[in-house]
């Protein structure tokens, strides 16, 4: 059956639009981003205030999701933590592309610089993600900052490997090469035919990595190595509740849902993307 | 094909020395001190001053690295762990097994699966169980290891009182001991069953549309046939990429699982060294994990080039 | 006639065997089964095996089970016999004579000689060993083995802990050939002592097997059965995971648990009856918060006070610590020897009105944020440390500052990492567990120990002169009110030690294995020598 051809931002569009979990994906992260902006709005209590007197407490009418150790309402924590987790989960995952993404252009484009770059890359991705992400907590110590800085800094290869692969793709097509017998210096070929092809790929692997983020921002704080307490964020909420798995499972049950959901949401959207953008199942 | 190896097998000589260097430097730059540590509250500063001594951590750091880097590589020497006084190796030795066990079933049961579910995924593709395998594979990935950790012990150990909780049991070899081994399997192959449903089915597909299968096709060849001959080996490479950087995971310490289910392996190590500061326990362990990714990489890499005979030249 | 009295003698033979089968079957019930495996489990793996080496509960008990030590300690804390049958103190209170038993042995089958005793008292003080214990035999000069069954210990200065210090792990008898022998081993791969359990088998984190020294009969008196033990192996594992511990304990998998257990299995106490039995027993812990006051922002008295003003220790020891958790009012422990119950009136309470009061009147003004100024200094961003596990109390403590105007961090470190900087005073607030045993009046407050034990940085001629007359004063009763002076001063007037709350352990038995078992309260770990109990779990 013969279409007219859609340009190709219009056919991603397209193709988008039919994977309806896709947008319930879509919606599901907007939601939470809603959230986590929103949170001093839409949370019915401080996230901090204690209430040792009612330590435990399963949901009811005044707490909708409980409440926890030491009586903070769970719901208002739990919204507060999408802060943390979102936030977390973007800055690594900006400062994966960021850093990685320099390192991948810069060994694409310069052969010379192209083998010690990825021979480092190598080592590095010689430890598994997640002790990577502990080292680097085990040297610079809990919190925040240092969290979102060991998930970043474990996303860095990654980046580094894709956007190089990029780089090398692209510098082959013609185009580029019309564009240098044109006498185009570097700066111009990147910055108007590699950067652009680019932007796809990373936008769907940062989605999909966001979802990475936040889980292993949420593992590093269950084995206590996140950030400091009282400040909530998914996994600690999660890893605090461990004792009181037998009685008061509400506490880890919680906490561990929104986790989920947010990945869910994350990676459906990323794959969804990266489907509708793939070049071999276009036209389809 | 020789050539290929060789210089596949150079290429991670320094990949290896680069990696021991960096665990040597990851463990020196941890705050705090060993020395300290293992004095305990109660004991002067003299009697620190002799523990650091003892363990010769008052020696200049070039100093240290050399003598680290000598004895691991030319005795196999990891040192000996400041906590218990044993030698590392052999620690390493006793928690490595069972990690390769855990690995190893865990791997069978949820690639076996995988790639089962995944072609039942491609074949019917748009139908009702496509869409049931890709959505329940999604779910397997989002959730929070510890949580589906907790959750199986819980329900499944506790609850239902199926099996054994938490430990390595009497001897795997006996139908005692297996039952420990199950629910850590489980926990430990839950992600990666996921993954390989996916990457298998999308693999497939995307083979479906390639030229050769298309001219087979167009041949008369019957639809199973061309999925089973023509389209699964293929659709396989990057399933092994997969399967090999998985199964190095795992191998290196799925860290979460072994703390819950108490399964005494090297992923549980890690952490308890950690937490006591026993420098040559941590790096030796982290070394170990290291020398295991590099090896599953290159295992891969061999095996494509096997497979695919264009790799050769890559 | 005849059939009648037949019958009545039938019935009353019958009777007679009847009772006779019954006492019989209950004298089998009462039969000790003797080769059973009792299975503890612990969260973490004991260091080293060496006693002068130990840190942690875990491995003080494994020190009782392999080691003994000349003196015991009976549950009323009263000192025992034990490798010593007697002692004697010189009036001068510096001379120390004890008696040896004559039969005791080594694993390895050596006997038990005064050398031995001398050589282990001078193995611990030696200062290139590096034992953190070494502070037990502080003030020891020499020590004589006249013959081989006394041993005559000569101190510099009276000691009245010094008994004390003898019953405690670190003061454990070692087989001075054994130690010659393995050399660096000891400890290590190889051990050698006089206990009633003898090393097997050890897997690092994960466990550590013992079996019955068969030899064993000298038990401490206090024991009904002074050995051999009744138990024939005791497994010892490690089980990082708290829930895992709970769930194998209900499931039957594990014997005994006395320490890292979580208060919470109380409440399922009835629901397990039959099953597991759970008892409390008082440990000589307290869980307070400690100032430094060597910090520029904690110099300041009134600062300190105030803090000690904002902590509500009665509803922390009542909520997050209940039902084993009750408050604490002074830096010793009630049980322990040398306790000021003058603390109970003159420790500073919870009082948010007065800490507001007090640093008002000290020139410390709320200011725009909202936090505590003074003269250009800020009351924000006070680092408040502390393990993990004390993560709720910490929050509480936090809130607690924040509502008179103080601002703290949180920051919850591995011992790793915590216990370096205690050492080298770098800790400003820290929510902590301490004994409450009558040493730390001089570990934490005496100047020669800081930096040091001396957490609260207190460098003060006074104070040192007032433990010094504790310790070493001839009269007892001056001497005792020279440590509650000591106390007075750390919790009621300088605040630096701020209590919170003490504790209670649980005794958790698997009661369809473990018969027997009575819970130490001498040792904080509840397990002594494991002379008593047996189990019928079978190999």
């Amino acid at each position: 059956m013969l279409e007219r051809p859609r340009g190709y931002w219009p056919d991603v569009f397209h193709r988008f639009r039919r994977e309806s979990i896709a947008w319930l994906a879509a919606a599901v992260v907007a939601a939470f981003v809603l959230a986590a902006v929103a949170a001093p709005r839409i949370a019915p209590y401080s996230p901090l205030k204690t209430a040792l007197l009612e330590r435990l407490r399963p949901p009811s009418a005044a707490h909708w999701l409980g409440q926890d150790e030491v009586g903070r309402d769970i719901l208002s924590r739990v919204i507060f933590g999408g802060r943390v987790s979102l936030a977390v989960g973007v800055l690594s995952v900006a400062l994966g592309v960021g850093v990685g993404g320099l390192l991948g252009i810069v060994a694409g484009f310069y052969r010379r610089l192209d083998d010690p770059i990825m021979r480092v890359v190598d080592i590095v991705m010689a430890f598994p993600f997640i002790l990577r992400a502990i080292a680097v907590v085990a040297i610079l110590g809990p919190g925040f900052i240092n969290l979102f800085i060991a998930i970043g800094f474990g996303q860095i290869p990654t980046f580094a490997r894709l956007v190089r692969s990029l780089v090398l793709g692209v510098k082959g097509e013609t185009f580029v090469e019309a564009a240098r017998a044109i006498g185009a210096d570097d700066r111009r070929v990147l910055s108007h035919h590699v950067l652009p092809q680019m932007v796809a790929p990373i936008t769907t692997y940062s989605t999909l990595e966001m979802g990475a983020a936040i889980l292993g921002a949420a593992t590093l704080s269950f084995l206590g190595l996140g950030v400091n307490p009282p400040t909530p964020e998914w996994g600690a909420l999660a890893s605090a509740g461990r004792e009181h798995l037998r009685y008061a499972p509400h506490v880890v049950v919680f906490p561990s849902l929104a986790i989920f959901i947010a990945v869910w949401a994350f990676n459906v959207l990323g794959d969804a993307l990266r489907d509708a953008m793939d070049p071999k199942l276009r036209g389809r | 094909m020789l050539p290929f190896v060789i210089r596949r097998l150079a290429l991670i000589v320094p990949v290896v020395l680069g990696a021991m260097t960096l665990v040597f430097l990851l463990v020196h730059l941890i705050p705090g001190d060993a020395a300290v540590f293992i004095a305990g509250e109660r004991a002067s500063q003299d009697v620190v001053e002799r523990i650091r001594q003892k363990m010769g951590l008052d020696q200049p750091i070039g100093v240290q690295y050399w003598r680290y880097l000598t004895r691991l590589v030319l005795h196999g020497d990891f040192g000996d762990s400041v906590v218990t006084g044993t030698p590392v190796a052999r620690e390493l030795r006793r928690a490595f097994p069972n990690t390769l066990v855990l690995t190893a079933i865990a791997v069978v049961w949820s690639v076996t699966l995988g790639i089962v579910l995944g072609v039942g995924a491609a074949t019917s593709r748009g139908s009702i169980l496509d869409r049931g395998i890709m959505s329940l594979s999604v779910f397997g990935v989002s959730f929070p290891g510890f949580f589906i950790s907790l959750a199986i012990l819980y329900v499944l150990a506790f609850k239902l009182e199926l099996f054994p909780l938490g430990g390595r049991g009497p001897s795997l070899l006996t139908p005692e001991g297996i039952r420990y081994l199950i629910l850590p399997a489980v926990a430990a192959g839950f992600d990666m069953l996921a993954q390989v449903a996916r990457m298998t089915r999308t693999s497939i597909l995307e083979t479906l549309g390639t030229d050769y299968v298309r001219t087979a096709r167009a041949k008369g060849v019957p639809r199973r046939r061309v999925v089973f001959l023509h389209a699964l080996r293929p659709a396989l490479l990057p399933v092994i990429t997969l399967v090999g950087i998985a199964f190095a995971r795992l191998l290196s310490g799925a860290v979460v699982v072994e703390t819950v289910f108490a399964w005494p392996g090297i992923g549980r190590l890690v952490v308890a060294s950690i937490l006591v500061k026993d420098l040559p326990m941590i790096q030796g362990v982290l070394l170990l994990k290291a020398l295991i990714t590099v090896g599953m990489n290159l295992a891969v890499d061999l095996t494509y080039g096997i497979i695919d005979p264009r790799m050769r030249y890559a | 006639m005849m059939r009648k009295q037949a019958l009545v003698a039938a019935a009353v033979l019958g009777a007679i065997v009847l009772a006779a089968a019954t006492l019989n079957v209950m004298a089998q019930d009462q039969g000790v089964f003797t080769d059973g495996v009792l299975i503890y489990a612990d969260r973490s793996d004991p260091e080293g095996l060496d006693p002068t080496m130990f840190t942690g509960t875990s491995g003080y008990i494994q020190g009782h089970l392999m080691f003994d030590t000349l003196l015991g300690k009976n549950n009323n804390g009263k000192l025992v016999p034990l490798l010593a049958t007697s002692w004697q103190v010189s009036p001068d209170g510096r001379t120390y004579t004890f008696k040896l038993r004559r039969d005791v042995e080594f694993h390895s089958g050596k006997r038990l000689t005064s050398a031995d005793v001398k050589y282990s008292v001078e193995r611990l003080g030696k200062k290139e060993n590096a034992s953190p214990w070494n502070d037990l035999v502080a003030f020891v000069d020499r020590v004589e083995a006249p013959d081989d069954e006394t041993v005559v210990i000569r101190l510099t200065k009276p000691n009245r802990l010094f008994l004390d210090n003898m019953s405690q792990t670190g003061a454990s008898i070692v087989n001075r050939q054994a130690i010659e022998k393995y050399g660096k081993d000891f400890g290590r791969t190889a051990v050698d002592g006089t206990g009633p359990f003898k090393l097997v088998d050890r897997a690092f984190n994960e466990r550590i097997v013992y079996e019955r020294f068969d030899k064993y009969r000298w038990g401490p008196s206090f024991y009904t059965n002074r050995g051999p033990a009744r138990v024939k192996r005791v497994v010892w594992r490690v089980i990082p995971e708290l829930a895992t511990r709970q769930l194998l304990m209900e499931r039957g998998e594990i014997d005994l648990i006395t320490h890292n257990a979580p208060p919470n299995v109380l409440y399922r106490a009835t629901e397990l009856k039959g099953r597991v039995d759970i008892t409390l027993r008082p440990v000589l812990e307290i869980r307070a918060v400690f100032t430094n006051a060597n910090f520029p922002r904690m110099k300041d008295r009134a600062v300190r006070r105030a803090i000690a003003q904002a902590v509500n220790a009665k509803i922390i020891a009542e909520t997050i610590y209940a039902p084993v958790g009750a408050q604490a009012f002074n830096m010793l422990h009630p049980l322990a020897y040398g306790y000021w119950k003058g603390a109970e009136q003159a420790a500073l309470r919870y009082d948010p009105a007065r800490a507001r009061q007090t640093l008002d009147e000290a020139g410390w003004r709320l200011n725009a944020q909202g936090v505590r100024e003074k003269g250009g200094v800020v009351l924000n961003g006070i680092k408040l440390m502390g393990l993990p596990q004390y993560r709720e109390a910490a929050v509480v403590v936090k809130e607690s500052l924040a509502e008179i105007g103080i601002g703290a961090d949180i920051e919850l470190s591995e011992r790793g990492r915590l216990y370096p900087l205690r050492r080298s005073g770098d800790v400003e607030l820290e929510f902590t567990n301490t004994t409450g045993a009558p040493d730390v009046i001089m570990e934490y407050m005496h100047s020669t120990n800081f930096p040091g034990t001396n957490r609260f940085g207190w460098k003060d001629a006074r104070t040192d002169q007032l433990i010094e007359a504790f310790l070493a004063g001839a009269d007892e009763k001056k001497a005792l009110e020279a440590g509650y002076e000591v106390q007075k001063i750390a919790v009621a007037e300088e605040a630096l030690f701020i209590p919170v709350y003490v504790t209670q352990e649980l005794n958790i038995v698997n009661s369809r294995t473990v018969r027997g078992f009575v819970g130490t309260t001498w040792l904080n770990s509840g397990v002594g020598k494991l002379l008593g109990v047996w189990s019928t779990r079978r190999p």
